[in-house]
């Protein structure tokens, strides 16, 4: 008879104690848990882990620079925060056009990280704001960098016994964008994505980190369009420079969603748009 | 007041929007189990064994059926007989049935169906129909895998091709569309202790689920009951896969002696039942340089699918439709049904002319540029007018609106041929029609009962064999009851249709509901009326003539009595207030071997424009705005025509665009879920105009013509001729992606 | 276990498995058969209820995380036969053809007119791009909530 209960702790103790048990594993919002549980038929469910109620999980907070955030905030939270908007604007923009209303409201941040989709809409802006997670056990901690998360489509090195319990970021630059192209306006799975977080100082580029989304196994770095745009003074040559470099930084493959060569084609187009905002 | 040609609310809303539309799934009979089947893994294979008595020990498990427990035959009965209920040796498409498992809770059901064992020996699979037609090894149906073969040979194509000044010949694809309806399949299968059984789900078409339960279970019709319940969209796809489901809970239901349900998985639902054929047509079209149309060239091949199916009869109507609503004196059509091992196709609004009407509407429009014409101009000088013939030379003698759906087209856009591309803004046309009614590829279905009963207290019901499934039928009908009966509209209800109400009145299908079941009311309504009248007449010693009745009010000169009054004297006199109705279409004909013949009674008729956007960057097409006018013949109810007209032209607008359904080489369709199949969302709906035309069509009740269907069927190529007008990249396979007008455009 | 939450404005308690589907906790334990389902997976939206006033798809929550919330369904809206004016306005602009995504599609106006009274075309295809119809081509449905808000407004101006 299979075990239909369910565990409802209102303490992060009570949870990360819940955790380490055997075949017991952690439903925040449930959009993507839930629906890989439908056709689960060959055996039983695991037991669910439920964190609704756990309180301190639901937090936003700033400090002096940095921001710190639940797992279990919701992308409507997200997009309806200020400090959000004001210092985190990609993650707003990521948020706001991923899934639906009824998905947003009860999506969270801490299982699109979860769920390691490299097309996951929060990813790429929690790169370019070089997001930490704290991973946490019930005897232990650890701190690590949202890149180091990642090990390929739907693999990350969460522990069985580990929670995500806070990701926290520096406020972003006083640039940032998150672009995406998908099939349709909404209830659409992200073809390609790009975020980015750009200082400018004496009209120069200072700090830039970009990331790129669906586009390689996880989601990734465009390291050289970075190393290329260090320093640089943005203008429409740049700009168009920039976006043929960043071609090359993508390993995109044809899927059900796209193929290759366009992915390849829309990452420069997407840049080159950003960028252009930024410029005008 | 006529409530004919009124938008009456409709009487179905208020249950609906209360969440009280009974649906299949919102009914639960005591005692019910639920069903679940177990499916072929594989497009083509020999069943060697399936391990029933695992599936028995699964939890909750209270009996698994195979074709062995099948009582007399099994087959589904569509056309022909080819497709099995159950598999027996073989199986022939991915997600085929084979077994169906019954346990007391539908998780479990499913859960036994999945993990069932089956071990299937895989045989040599045919995916592609090019390569399934003729194939000299693997013959899935006869020795060429053909279906049906369709000719058309009109006047000399080869001489008239001789004489053309320009000449086009193009290869198109499209692809599978879903219906994608919201309310996945479902079924309930209710055994009565007298031996009955009683079918209850969602269906266009209740003489078919009960004559397909019938021959499976060797019932004599009076022991099956078929009730339609609340169905959430159809468009096709319930028409004849119902029967499928009837079958897979009767067996269970009628062994147990307990009801059974049975509702699909969305990506079951996707990937077991009907689509729309996928196709690829050759289209060659001649013209001279006075702009005429002289000829056309057409092979146009569809994939059936594993099974027959309805594939002769969808074949018949593109192949009835492949020129478009011109004039053309030389035709020669090879229209072929081919058998692949994919999921069998079926009906899906426009059943095969969409399709085709991609093709010869996107060929207008390159003739019309080749000759310096603009696409207007060009489509006015061989378009169909009274008195012209159509391909397969239908001489027609009345109700061809299409030149007025144009006309008003043009007048509510404004558009000119001087229209600028600005912005990569481009528009295309495409105009279409529509034979309404099952024509002569379903004459001998082309029949239609009824049955009306006024009550004492004034109540009316009535009972008509088609079927609502959203388009509004029900208020259609009761608006046609009400006028004929002279009651006011709020006094009549329909029944819930059922097959034990009239005699069989053919299939909820091509567009023929108004028509058909219109007239049928019309004939017991009148038989009723005339009832009334020798009431009247004596209550009130007038003449019949002198009668009239309207609103539930009597008049005679200056006399005026309750209605109401009269229908309690009937009441007192013992006569009966109610009649039978009957229709039958008048004839149709078409000869297999030249195409030739009046194909239908009758043609709706419509103009499409579609204005779009390119981004040429992303290849990303926007459309902006859609103009649709359609002509009805006489709109019944004008808020659900133009209901008809918005929900059509997006669904066109889907198959136009994003609704990209294919299959892998191990013939599994790649696209079985809401994720991965897109259908436009609220935010992707354009601006849609809905514009409506009346040429009424005089044997229909009130000139109505049929026309449901044809609001999807030109949107595609009004889509791709705007695409071209915008950035000169034409798109010959839907669907129109962003990836594809992007390579196009690097090609230019 | 028990899961105690507020229903259509009522407390109720009851006892069910903690992982059943909130969708099946309603429509076969409660026989509240008005939410509707069509997918399972949070992709169409015909499960839409309201928790705590946001719209939410029920085929994506389990009974346990209903504890402590408040949810209204389709069958809360009306006032015995009294329509809720959105249902209402539903009917009369031709919103409804099949009506299975309706109650769905209702829900998600509801929450939308209660925190934009006056909502411009653009944010009502947005707030309502969660919810799939394949029959109306959604234009009576626009039609529907502008209708809505202008019965409300001008009822308003009239107090």
């Amino acid at each position: 008879m299979t075990d239909t209960e369910t565990i409802n702790p209102s303490t992060l103790k009570d949870a990360l104690t819940a955790i380490g048990k055997k075949d017991v594993i952690a439903i925040a919002g449930g959009t993507d848990l839930l629906v890989r549980l439908h056709d689960l038929y060959d055996r039983p469910w695991p037991k669910l882990l439920v964190l609704d109620r756990v309180q301190p999980l639901h937090k936003i907070a700033a400090g002096k620079d940095e921001i710190k955030i639940g797992p279990l905030v919701t992308f409507s939270e997200i997009i309806k925060s200020p400090l959000l908007c004001k210092h985190a604007p990609q993650l707003v923009q990521a948020a706001s056009v991923a899934g639906s209303v009824q998905i947003r409201n009860r999506a969270t941040i801490g299982g699109n990280i979860a769920n390691g989709s490299p097309a996951g809409d929060l990813i790429p802006p929690l790169y370019v704001l070089g997001a930490k997670l704290e991973l946490s056990s019930l005897k232990s901690k650890r701190t690590i960098s949202v890149e180091e998360f990642f090990k390929g489509p739907g693999s990350t090195v969460i522990k069985p016994n580990e929670l995500i319990t806070s990701i926290s970021f520096k406020k972003s630059w006083p640039y940032g964008f998150f672009l995406r192209l998908a099939t349709r306006q909404a209830l659409a799975i992200s073809k390609v994505s790009v975020a980015a977080n750009i200082s400018i100082s004496r009209n120069k580029i200072d700090k830039i980190r970009i990331a790129l989304g669906a586009v390689a196994p996880t989601v990734i770095r465009a390291v050289r369009t970075e190393e290329f745009l260090l320093g640089k003074q943005l203008d429409e040559a740049i700009i168009l420079e920039a976006a043929e470099i960043i071609k090359s930084d993508a390993r995109p493959i044809d899927d059900i969603r796209s193929l290759a060569v366009y992915r390849k084609e829309m990452i420069g187009v997407l840049l080159k748009r950003g960028l252009q905002q930024i410029l005008g | 007041m006529a409530v004919v040609g009124k938008s009456v609310i409709r009487s179905e809303s208020g249950y609906r929007v209360s969440g009280a539309g009974l649906f299949a799934d919102d009914m639960k009979f005591y005692g019910m189990l639920h069903a679940a089947i177990v499916r072929s893994p594989v497009a083509r294979g020999m069943i060697e064994n399936i391990n029933l008595k695992g599936i028995l020990l699964k939890d909750g498990v209270k009996g698994v059926f195979t074709y062995k427990d099948i009582p007399a035959r099994n087959a589904i009965p569509v056309v022909l007989d080819d497709q099995p209920f159950l598999a027996e040796k073989y199986v022939n498409y991915i997600g085929e049935p084979i077994a169906v498992v019954v346990a007391d809770d539908r998780r479990k059901a499913r859960a036994a169906a999945k993990t069932a064992e089956l071990k299937i020996k895989k045989l040599a699979h045919l995916i592609d129909p090019l390569v399934a037609r003729n194939h000299p090894e693997i013959h899935l149906f006869g020795k060429d895998n053909i279906f049906k073969h369709l000719k058309i040979r009109r006047g000399d194509t080869d001489r008239a091709f001789a004489e053309c000044d320009v000449i086009i010949e193009n290869i198109y694809r499209t692809p599978y569309q879903e219906h994608a309806y919201i309310e996945p399949q479902a079924m309930i299968a209710i055994p009565f202790p007298d031996g009955s059984i009683e079918l209850r789900g969602c269906m266009q078409c209740p003489f078919y689920v009960r004559q397909a339960v019938t021959m499976m279970t060797g019932l004599p019709e009076s022991k099956v009951r078929v009730i339609q319940s609340a169905t959430g969209g159809a468009f096709g796809g319930k028409e004849d896969v119902p029967s499928l489901l009837a079958c897979q809970v009767a067996l269970p239901a009628l062994k147990l002696q307990k009801p059974v349900k049975l509702v699909y998985t969305r990506s079951e639902d996707i990937i077991s039942m009907s689509k729309r054929h996928p196709a690829w047509i050759r289209y060659k079209s001649g013209v001279t340089k006075d702009g005429i149309l002289q000829a056309v060239e057409i092979e146009y091949i569809i994939d059936g699918g594993a099974y027959s199916t309805l594939s002769a009869v969808v074949l018949f109507r593109g192949t009835a439709h492949a020129a478009g609503p011109y004039r053309c004196r030389n035709v020669k059509v090879d229209s072929y049904a081919v058998a692949t091992n994919t999921v069998p196709c079926g009906a899906f609004r426009g059943f095969g002319s969409p399709q085709i009407l991609f093709a010869a509407e996107s060929q207008m429009d390159q003739l019309a540029e080749k000759l310096g014409l603009d696409p207007v101009e060009f489509r006015r000088r061989n378009i169909l007018r009274v008195g012209d013939e159509t391909i397969t030379g239908h001489k027609l003698q009345n109700s061809v609106g299409l030149e007025q759906t144009l006309d008003k087209v043009i007048q509510v856009s404004g558009w000119t041929p001087r229209f600028q591309n600005d912005d990569n803004i481009g528009y295309g046309f495409s105009t279409v029609y529509y034979g309404v009614g099952l024509g002569a590829g379903g004459k001998h279905l082309a029949r239609t009962g009824s049955r009306v009963i006024i009550h004492a207290d004034g109540s009316v019901i009535f009972s008509v064999g088609t079927t609502e499934m959203g388009q509004g039928m029900t208020t259609v009908l009761s608006q046609i009851v009400a006028d004929e009966l002279g009651v006011p509209f709020e006094w009549v209800s329909m029944m819930p249709t059922d097959t034990s109400r009239v005699p069989d009145s053919g299939p909820t299908v091509a567009s023929r509901s108004t028509t058909m079941s219109g007239n049928a009311l019309r004939d017991a309504c009148i038989k009723i009326r005339n009832t009334l009248n020798s009431e009247i007449s004596e209550m009130l010693n007038c003449p019949v003539a002198e009668i009239g009745i309207d609103n539930g009010v009597v008049t005679v000169g200056a006399k005026t009595i309750p209605l109401l009054d009269v229908i309690k004297s009937c009441s007192s006199n013992r006569k009966p207030l109610s009649a039978e109705g009957w229709h039958v279409s008048p004839p149709t004909s078409f000869n297999d071997e030249t195409g030739m013949g009046d194909a239908y009674v009758t043609y709706a008729w419509a103009t499409n424009l579609v204005k779009a956007k390119v981004d040429r960057d992303t290849g990303e097409v926007k459309v902006l705005k859609i103009w649709s006018a359609h002509d009805v013949g006489k709109a019944i109810n004008p808020t659900l025509v133009e209901g008809q007209i918005e929900g059509g032209v997006l669904q066109g607008l889907g198959f136009a665009l994003m609704e990209d359904m294919t299959v892998d080489a191990n013939g599994a369709i790649r696209n079985s879920e809401f994720s991965t199949y897109i259908i436009p969302t609220a935010d992707d709906q354009p601006e849609i105009v809905p514009l409506i035309v009346e040429d009424p069509y005089p044997d229909g009740p009130h000139g109505a013509k049929g026309f449901g269907e044809q609001p999807l069927m030109g949107i595609a190529p009004a889509v791709a001729n705007a695409v071209y007008n915008a950035v000169g990249v034409r798109i010959k396979d839907l669907p129109i992606t962003p990836e594809k007008v992007w390579l196009a455009l690097r090609k230019l | 276990m028990r899961i105690d939450f507020k229903l259509n404005g009522k407390d109720i308690s009851i006892n069910a498995p903690g992982n059943e589907r909130l969708i099946d906790l309603l429509r076969e334990r409660l026989n509240l058969v008005g939410t509707k389902e069509g997918c399972g997976k949070g992709e169409c939206g015909a499960c839409t209820i309201l928790l705590d006033g946001e719209p939410v798809c029920s085929c994506l929550m389990l009974a346990s995380q209903a504890i402590g919330r408040e949810i209204i369904t389709i069958e809360g809206l009306s006032d015995g036969d009294k329509l809720h004016p959105v249902q209402k306005a539903f009917t009369e602009t031709g919103a409804v053809q099949c009506g299975f995504c309706s109650p769905g599609l209702i829900m998600s106006s509801v929450a939308l007119l209660d925190k934009y009274p006056n909502p411009s075309r653009p944010e009502i295809r947005k707030a309502l791009s969660g919810n799939l119809c394949r029959c109306t081509g959604y234009e009576k449905i626009f039609e529907a909530v502008e209708y809505t808000a202008k019965q409300k407004s001008d009822k308003k101006k009239q107090v």
